[in-house]
C-alpha cells in the first residue's frame, strides 16, 4: 500500500483510539483464551495419554471368587497380561482413609513426582493431593494399623489418577480419601487385604477371557477402564476445558467481526468524498479496498499475535494447575502448533472475507456519487412510516423517531448485551446445576450414611442395616455399549429414595430407571429394554414401570428378589448393607466401606475452585459487555453528532441530551438480558449434555433467581459505566459542526 | 494548433426510479492544447456531468471523447484509472482533502501514485504555502486549502486540469488569487484547463467560452483578448 494511505490509516486508528481499542481487546481476550485453554488442554491430553502408556494403564480390573489358580497360563493363552493387586484401607485420622497398593510390576505402575522410588519395606509414597491437604513431606514417618512408614515421596498412579474410593463415584475428596503404595513384600503379610486382578488385553478376547473366567469360578465385580471414573475422569474435563477454549473465544471474535464491521462501515460512509477523490486521482479499486481491509487485518493480526503471546505464557500457569489439580506427573509442554496457527490465523480469516465484501459494495457505488457523499437517503423507513407519532409528546417523539432510525444499531446492543449475559449465567448455572445435583438431588436420594460392600453374597439377614445387591451391567445402543449398575432392592427400601417426575415417592417392587440413564437411552415408561450383567455376561430384558428424578449414576432398581432371580443368585441373599450408623463388620468380609457425609464434603471441595472459576467469567463478561456498549454507544454519539452539535446550538445542555439521544438504550440492554435468560438455559443444557456424555451422570439445569438477579446488576454496572466512559464524546462534539458542516 | 480533446455526439441520461433525466445531449467540442476553457451555464445544466465524462471518473451512454487522438469512452474500468493517473489533475469546489493527512502529504498521495512528479516543496512554495507543509487541512483556510488542491492537481503534470468550481466557496479577492495560479501553471506547463463557474466574469480570462443550457452546448466562443486574472471585474 502507498505510503500516504498508511500515515492515513494510522491516524485514523489513532483520532479513534478507543473503539480500535476496544474492538482489538476483544480479539486479544479471543486469542489468548483460545490458544491458552486449547493448548493447555492438548497438552494435559497429551501428557495423560504418554503417563497411561508408559505406566501401561489397566483395560479392565476384576474381583473373582477363588483366586486364580493359573494366571501365567491365562496370559499366555489369550495374549493378555495379568496382574494381582492387593490393597487394604487403613486410617491414618478418624474418617480419613489411606488406600494401601502393593507397587505393581507391569500394570499401573507407579510414577514419582517428588521424591525417591521405594526400597525398603517401611517406604511409602502417597498420592500427591492426600499428601498436601494431611501435610506429609518426605522424611515424616506414618504409623497405619500399628506398622511404621517413612514418606519417601509423592507419586501418580494411572488407575489411581482421579482418586476416587469407588469406581463409579465422582468426587475426589482428598480430605477423606488418598492412596499409598507400598512394597509388595509389606501387603502380602498384612491381615485382611482384599486382592483383585487388573488386566491388560493384547487382542480383543474380553468376552473370551470372561467366559473362562466363569467356567470354574465366579467373576464378583468386574469395571472396564471406560467405566472407571478413577481413569477416565480426567479425560472429561479436560475435554470441557477445551471445549470452554473453543467455543467462547469464537463467538468472541463473531462479536468482534459485527463491531469492526460497523465500525468499517461507519469510517467508509465518513469518507466517502475522500473515496471519491482517491478514484479522482487515480487510485484503482483494488489499491482501495487493500486500505480499507488493512484495518481489519491490522486489528486481527495485532490483536492475535499478542493474544497468542498471552496465551501461551497463560498456558503453563494453566498446565500447572490443572497438573497440581489431577496429580499429574511433572509435564513436558508442546505449543502446539496446530492450535498456535488458528490463534493466530483465526482473527484473520474471520474477518477478512465479510470486511471485503462490506468494502467491495461500497466501492460498487460509482465516485460521481462518492464525491457527492453519497446518495442522500430521504427514504423513511417502513416503521418511521406506520407509527404515527403526532399525538406524542416532543421527547417521546423525539426518542422514538430515534430509536426507529436506528434498529439494526440497537439490535445488536441488545444482541452484545444477550451475549454477555449469557456468559455470566453460564457461570453461575454451572454452580447452582451442580449444587442442585449433589446438595439437593444427592441428599433427596441417599438416606444412610454408610455403606458397606461384601467381598462375598451373603445369605444370613443381617443385624442391621437395609440389604441390597448390584451388578454393573450393559445395554447395547447403536452408539455402542451403555454401562449402567442394576440395583436390586426390597420393596420396603428407605435408604434409597426416589420420586417419579412429578414428586410422588416411589416403591422397590416395580422396575425403574434413573433420569439420567433413562435421557441417555432416550427411553420411556413402558419400554422394554434388555440388559447384561458384566459380571455373569448373562441378558435379561427389563421393562420400565417408573423413571426417577435422580442424576447421580447410570442407575436401574429392580426388587431384589427379581435381581436374584435374573443373576441366578441365592434367594434372599444380598451383596451391600445401607446403614444411618456404623456396623461392627469383620474388615476381612468387607470389599469397601464408604461414608456418604464424605461425598457432600468432598462437592464442597470441588465447588470452591469453581467459584473464583466464576468470578473470572463475571469478569470477563463485563469486560467485554462494557466494550461492546462503549463502542455502540460512541459510534451512536459520532453518528449523530450534527444533531447533537445543533441541538447544542439550539441551547440544549448534555444532561437534556444525553436524556434524548442516549438514555433509551437502557430499556435494550434490559431486553438484551431477559432474551438472554432462556437462551442460556437451553445452549447451557446442549453444552452440559456434550460433556456429560461419557460420564455417567446427567447434571439438571438449574439457576438461582438470586444469582440472575447479580447478573442484573452486573450488566447494568457495565452499562453505566459505559455512559460515564462516554460523557466525554459527548462534550466533545463541537458546535462548529453545526455551523460549518463541510470540513469534513 | 494541435487539438487535445475532441467530443463528438455525447449523450448521457441519469435513471432514478422510474423517471429517466436527459442530462448531456449530443455534445460536440473541440478544444485545442493549451487553451484556458471556461464553461458557463445554470445550475443543472449538465457542467460536472460533462467535466466528469472527460476525466473518466464517470460514463456517456454514447458518443466519443478523443483526448490525444484516444477514445476515453472505449477504456476499461483499468484503462481509466491508467488514464485519470497520466493524464487528468481534479480540483474541486470543496477542495476535498484528507483532512488527517497534511499539506505535504495530500500532495504526496497524488505524487505517489506517478513515475515522474514535479517536486513537492517546490510546488508549495510555488502555490503560495510557503511553511505551511506540515499543516492539516483543518488549520488552512479555504483559499489555501483549495492551494493544496490545485498542487495536488498538477504535481503529475497533467495535461488537462479540470476544475468544477475552483472558486465557489471563496470571496472575490482569492478567487483572483486562485485563478492566477491556474493560470501560470496553464503558461508553465502548457497544460490545458477547464474552468466550470457560474460566474460570467470568469470568462474574461478564458481562450474559450462554452455555455450549456439544458445539456445542450448553447454557445461556443473564442476569445480574443483574454485578460489577467487580476484585471478580472468581480
Ligand atoms: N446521479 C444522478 N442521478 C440523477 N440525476 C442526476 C445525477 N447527477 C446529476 N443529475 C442531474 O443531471 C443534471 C446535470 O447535473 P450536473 O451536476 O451536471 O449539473 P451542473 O451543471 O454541474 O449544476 P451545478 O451548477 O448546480 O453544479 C441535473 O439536473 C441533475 O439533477
Ligand atoms: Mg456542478
Amino acid at each position: 500500500m502507498v505510503v500516504t494511505l498508511w500515515k492515513k490509516l494510522f491516524r485514523t486508528i489513532k483520532e479513534k483510539k478507543a473503539q480500535y481499542l476496544a474492538a482489538w481487546i476483544l480479539i486479544v481476550i479471543s486469542s489468548t483464551l483460545f490458544y491458552a485453554f486449547t493448548a493447555a488442554g492438548a497438552n494435559l491430553v497429551d501428557n495423560l495419554d504418554s503417563f497411561y502408556q508408559t505406566n501401561n494403564v489397566e483395560d479392565a480390573n476384576f474381583i473373582v471368587q477363588k483366586s486364580l489358580t493359573k494366571p501365567d497360563q491365562m496370559e499366555e493363552q489369550l495374549n493378555l497380561q495379568l496382574e494381582e493387586r492387593l490393597s487394604v484401607d487403613v486410617s491414618m485420622k478418624e474418617d480419613t482413609v489411606l488406600r494401601l497398593l502393593n507397587e505393581t510390576q507391569t500394570i499401573n505402575t507407579y510414577s514419582v513426582i517428588d521424591g525417591t522410588k521405594l526400597q525398603s519395606d517401611q517406604d511409602i509414597l502417597v498420592d500427591q493431593g492426600y499428601a498436601k491437604v494431611h501435610d506429609l513431606s518426605i522424611g515424616d514417618h506414618l504409623e497405619l494399623a500399628g506398622e511404621n512408614f517413612i514418606i519417601k515421596g509423592t507419586m501418580a498412579i494411572p488407575d489411581y489418577i482421579y482418586p476416587l474410593k469407588s469406581t463409579s463415584g465422582f468426587l475426589k475428596n482428598p480430605d477423606a480419601f488418598g492412596v499409598a503404595i507400598v512394597k509388595e513384600d509389606v501387603l502380602d503379610n498384612w491381615a485382611n487385604t482384599h486382592s483383585y486382578f487388573s488386566v491388560q488385553f493384547n487382542q480383543d478376547n474380553k468376552e473370551q477371557f470372561k467366559k473362562i473366567l466363569n467356567e470354574n469360578n465366579h467373576v464378583l465385580q468386574w469395571v472396564d477402564k471406560q467405566d472407571n471414573n478413577r481413569i477416565t475422569f480426567i479425560k472429561g474435563d479436560i475435554a470441557a476445558v477445551k471445549k470452554m477454549g473453543e467455543s467462547l473465544p469464537i463467538a468472541i471474535l463473531l462479536i468482534t467481526l459485527v463491531i469492526i464491521l460497523i465500525l468499517l462501515w461507519r469510517l467508509m460512509k465518513k469518507e466517502y468524498v475522500q473515496i471519491g477523490t482517491l478514484y479522482a486521482l487515480g487510485y484503482n479499486k483494488r489499491e482501495i479496498i487493500h486500505h480499507y481491509l488493512t484495518y481489519a487485518s491490522m486489528l486481527a493480526i495485532s490483536g492475535s499475535i499478542v493474544g497468542t503471546l498471552l496465551g501461551w505464557l497463560l498456558m503453563h500457569p494453566l498446565i500447572s494447575v490443572f497438573a497440581a489439580y489431577y496429580n499429574l506427573p511433572v509435564l513436558t509442554t508442546d505449543p502446539h502448533l496446530g492450535y498456535l496457527l488458528i490463534s493466530l490465523l483465526l482473527p484473520l480469516v474471520f474477518f477478512v472475507p465479510l470486511t471485503y465484501i462490506l468494502v467491495r459494495r461500497v466501492l460498487n457505488i460509482p465516485p460521481v456519487i462518492l464525491m457527492k457523499g453519497g446518495k442522500v437517503k430521504t427514504k423513511v423507513n417502513v416503521f418511521e412510516r406506520i407509527v404515527k407519532l403526532r399525538n406524542l409528546k416532543f421527547t417521546k417523539k423525539f426518542i422514538f423517531r430515534d430509536i426507529l432510525r436506528n434498529l439494526p444499531r440497537i439490535g445488536f446492543l441488545s444482541l452484545g448485551v444477550m451475549f454477555a449475559t449469557l456468559l455470566l449465567l453460564m457461570g453461575f448455572i454451572t454452580k447452582d446445576s451442580m449444587t442442585y445435583l449433589i446438595s439437593d438431588n444427592f441428599k433427596e436420594v441417599y438416606h444412610y450414611e454408610y455403606e458397606y460392600v461384601f467381598n462375598q453374597l451373603q445369605t444370613e439377614p443381617p443385624q442391621s442395616g437395609q440389604v441390597a445387591s448390584s451388578v454393573p451391567a450393559a445395554i447395547e445402543t447403536k452408539d455402542g455399549d451403555q454401562s449402567l449398575v442394576v440395583t436390586g432392592l426390597k420393596p420396603g427400601n428407605s435408604a434409597i429414595q426416589l420420586t417419579d417426575m412429578d414428586g410422588n415417592r416411589l416403591k422397590f417392587d416395580s422396575v425403574i430407571i434413573n433420569k439420567s440413564l433413562a435421557d441417555k437411552l432416550d427411553i420411556k415408561q413402558g419400554e422394554t429394554i434388555e440388559v447384561t450383567s458384566q459380571l455373569s455376561n448373562k441378558t435379561f430384558s427389563l421393562t420400565i414401570d417408573y423413571i426417577a428424578d435422580s442424576y447421580l449414576g447410570d442407575m436401574i432398581y429392580i426388587p431384589l428378589k427379581q435381581f436374584n432371580q435374573l443373576n441366578e443368585y441365592p434367594k434372599d441373599s444380598y451383596m451391600s448393607l445401607y446403614s444411618d450408623k456404623e456396623l461392627s463388620i469383620p474388615k476381612g468380609e468387607l470389599a469397601s466401606k464408604s461414608l456418604t457425609n464424605n461425598m457432600v464434603t468432598g462437592f464442597e471441595q470441588i465447588i470452591q475452585p469453581l467459584n473464583y472459576g466464576i468470578i473470572a467469567i463475571a469478569l470477563v463478561a463485563a469486560v467485554i459487555a462494557v466494550i461492546i456498549m462503549y463502542i455502540l454507544i460512541s459510534l451512536l454519539i459520532e453518528e449523530n453528532s450534527y444533531k447533537i452539535s445543533l441541538m447544542k446550538v439550539l441551547g440544549y445542555n448534555e444532561r437534556t441530551i444525553q436524556k434524548l439521544m442516549i438514555g433509551y438504550n437502557i430499556w435494550f440492554v434490559i431486553l438484551g438480558f431477559l432474551i438472554a435468560i432462556p437462551v442460556t438455559l437451553v445452549s447451557i443444557s446442549a453444552f452440559l449434555n456434550s460433556i456429560t456424555a461419557e460420564m455417567n451422570i446427567t447434571i439438571p439445569v438449574k439457576i438461582d433467581w438470586i444469582n440472575i438477579a447479580i447478573s442484573f446488576v452486573v450488566i447494568l454496572a457495565a452499562y453505566y459505566v459505559t455512559i460515564l466512559l462516554n460523557k466525554r464524546s459527548l462534550k466533545k462534539v463541537s458546535m462548529h459542526e453545526a455551523i460549518n458542516r463541510s470540513t469534513e | 494548433m494541435e487539438k487535445l480533446l475532441e467530443i463528438e455526439g455525447v449523450n448521457k441520461t441519469y435513471q432514478s426510479g422510474l423517471s429517466k433525466f436527459q442530462a448531456l445531449t449530443d455534445i460536440k467540442v473541440d478544444i485545442d492544447r493549451g487553451e484556458i476553457v471556461v464553461i458557463l451555464g445554470p445550475s443543472g445544466s449538465g457542467k460536472s456531468t460533462l467535466i466528469n465524462a472527460i476525466g473518466g471518473i464517470d460514463r456517456v451512454d454514447s458518443g466519443t471523447i478523443h483526448v490525444d487522438e484516444k477514445d476515453i469512452v472505449s477504456l476499461n474500468d483499468n484503462q481509466l484509472v491508467h488514464y485519470r493517473r497520466e493524464k487528468v489533475g481534479f480540483v474541486f469546489q470543496m477542495y476535498n482533502l484528507i483532512p488527517n493527512l497534511t499539506v505535504y502529504e495530500n500532495i504526496e498521495l497524488a505524487a505517489n501514485i506517478s513515475k515522474s512528479p514535479l517536486s513537492i516543496d517546490e510546488l508549495i512554495d510555488a502555490v503560495g504555502l510557503i511553511g505551511m507543509a506540515d499543516r492539516f487541512p483543518r488549520e488552512l483556510s479555504g483559499g489555501q486549502q483549495q492551494r493544496v488542491s490545485i498542487a495536488r492537481a498538477v504535481v503529475r503534470k497533467p495535461e488537462l486540469l479540470l476544475c468544477d468550481e475552483p472558486t465557489g466557496a471563496l470571496d472575490s479577492k482569492i478567487s483572483k488569487e486562485i485563478l492566477k495560479l491556474i493560470q501560470q501553471i496553464n503558461e508553465k506547463y502548457n497544460t490545458t484547463v477547464l474552468i466550470i463557474t457560474h460566474n460570467q466574469a470568469i470568462s474574461a480570462m478564458a481562450d474559450r467560452v462554452i455555455t450549456l443550457k439544458d445539456g445542450k452546448i448553447e454557445s461556443n466562443n473564442l476569445n480574443e483578448r483574454p485578460v489577467e486574472p487580476e484585471r478580472i471585474e468581480w
